[in-house]
């Protein structure tokens, strides 16, 4: 389910975007201006509805994929084999939920500063996938060391997905891996919140 | 009241408004007029807050636009009918920016009737003509019951019917004492709709003044005398500081004097007068001559 998350993001991500872009789009931004010239409050108003909604969609997908599993489980021809203990799973959706809303969140960032929707996708895609395993790659030991605190593994280790994908590469607890995502949304809001106050809408 | 001081806006090395100062009063329609790429629209979004000042400050009594509470209760403008959400109603939108700004729901139904919207109201913005787009885009400005109105080309793609609405709407809003800012490039129309005009090229003030005295000044504006003693009268007409033309044998063409001191002069001198008539130039000329040389987009001639 962690890994899946890693790719469905992709999905909200696209859906996060458009609340912003649209406007830059459609030229309706002028508009929300117009009614709310105060810069950190639209931001802060679209933030306020991206991550709940975002959370929820990353819940109720999560529990739908558990559901599917535990069906699975229970037949015969999985039966015994694995195990699912619901408490744990219910964690697991939450933080699954937490993890979508920012990336969510750093979407919306992304896209106030970059105002198109395809280059916000591209940025987005860079820094939550192109970047980190690129980085990975090089195999230097800068590369390795910031490319794990990227959102890919911060997300990964607050998930509790280090186990069957990156086998004890990633070197801090969970706590610490929400803590990285947490200063990817504030430093990616922190440049819409920038951009939006400076640029001409 | 909108007041501008020393407002500076530049991209790059390209100066679009350059150092304008201005007060727009309430209780009348005042004109913004310059040719395309005078500058017209760009000092409507500073206005708004939407582009920021290279210098200088734009002003809504007083304070800028962003420290206003609930600006659309205090400010309405129209900039661009189009720049809202296509696949939002007209209505949706309307019902948004009023609960953003604590204006009462029933105001969007009112002035969706004022502007003929009501039937076209639950259709998709993007399936609205230009015509029904305008008038959403007014809707929306009267919304909050503002103030200071500001229309950007107010009557674009409005039919003939649309357009004397609109010059109408002007007038009543200006006669409640609203501060209303027009700009426009159909000059017939500003001169049936201003009382003030604040022309501007390249973005610079040309001239900042009531209308009346904007065709006044014009040298087309001018004093027609038919007489048959009219090389007598032209001497003394020139003689007193007037510029002085013969169209014809028994013609005068006069300007820089008022009509009654040309007619005290003929009667002094016994001259006999057949006509004597003030000829005022259109807006369209006077304008024409303020802004001949800050045309920044004109037409070539044909064949050149």
């Amino acid at each position: 389910m962690i890994t899946a998350t890693l790719f469905v993001q992709f999905t909200l991500v696209a859906l996060a975007m458009l609340v912003i872009t649209s406007e830059y789009a459609s030229g309706g931004i002028r508009s929300t201006l117009q009614a709310t010239p105060i810069r950190g409050r639209v931001i802060a108003a679209k933030a306020l509805v991206v991550a709940p909604v975002m959370f929820a969609a990353g819940v109720l997908s999560g529990g739908v994929a558990a559901a599917v599993v535990y069906a699975a489980l229970s037949t015969d021809l999985f039966g015994g084999y694995v195990t699912l203990p619901p408490a744990e799973v219910a964690v697991d959706l939450l933080r699954v939920g937490v993890f979508l809303a920012l990336v969510s969140v750093t979407t919306l960032g992304v896209g106030t500063a970059v105002r198109s929707a395809a280059g916000t996708l591209t940025v987005v895609f860079m820094v939550l996938m192109g970047l980190p395993l690129m980085l990975l790659m090089t195999g230097s030991q800068v590369g390795v060391e910031v490319s794990l605190r990227m959102p890919l593994f911060a997300g990964l280790a607050f998930m509790g997905g280090t186990d069957d994908l990156t086998a004890g590469l990633i070197p801090y607890s969970a706590g610490e891996g929400l803590a990285w995502l947490l200063a990817w949304t504030a430093a990616a809001v922190a440049a819409g919140y920038a951009v939006l106050r400076r640029r001409d809408a | 009241m909108i007041t501008l001081n020393g407002l500076c806006k530049r991209y790059g090395d390209r100066t679009v408004v350059d150092d304008l100062s201005l007060e727009v009063r309430p209780g009348t329609v005042t004109g913004f007029l310059g040719p395309n790429g005078a500058g017209k629209s760009t000092t409507m979004r500073l206005i708004l807050g939407l582009d920021r000042p290279t210098a200088g400050t734009a002003l809504i009594n007083g304070v800028p636009y962003h420290r206003i509470r609930n600006p659309l209760r205090t400010v309405g403008a129209l900039l661009d009918a189009r720049a809202l959400h296509p696949g939002r109603s007209g209505h949706a939108h309307l019902v948004a920016l009023a609960r953003g700004n604590g204006i009462a729901r029933r105001r969007v139904a009112e002035v969706l009737e004022t502007v003929g919207l009501t039937d076209a109201a639950r259709k998709r913005a993007g399936a609205l003509s230009l015509g029904m787009s305008q008038r959403l885009g007014i809707a929306a400005a009267l919304l909050g019951d503002p103030e200071v109105l500001m229309f950007d080309e107010p009557v674009n793609g409005l039919d003939p019917d649309g357009v004397r609405w609109v010059r109408h709407l002007m007038r009543s809003l200006a006669d409640e004492g609203r501060t209303v800012f027009v700009s426009s490039h159909l000059m017939s129309e500003m001169q049936l709709t201003a009382d003030h005009l604040v022309v501007i090229g390249r973005g610079r003030l040309i001239m900042d003044a009531p209308l009346t005295e904007v065709i006044a000044r014009s040298s087309l504006t001018a004093v027609v005398v038919r007489t048959p003693h009219a090389g007598d009268l032209s001497v003394r007409l020139s003689a007193a500081g007037m510029r002085v033309e013969r169209p014809g044998e028994n013609e005068i063409v006069a300007t820089g004097a008022a009509i009654e001191h040309i007619g005290d002069l003929a009667y002094e001198a016994g001259i006999r007068l057949h006509e004597l008539r003030t000829r005022e130039a259109s807006l369209e000329q006077a304008y024409q001559e303020l802004t001949a040389s800050s045309v920044e987009y004109g037409a070539r001639k044909a064949g050149v």
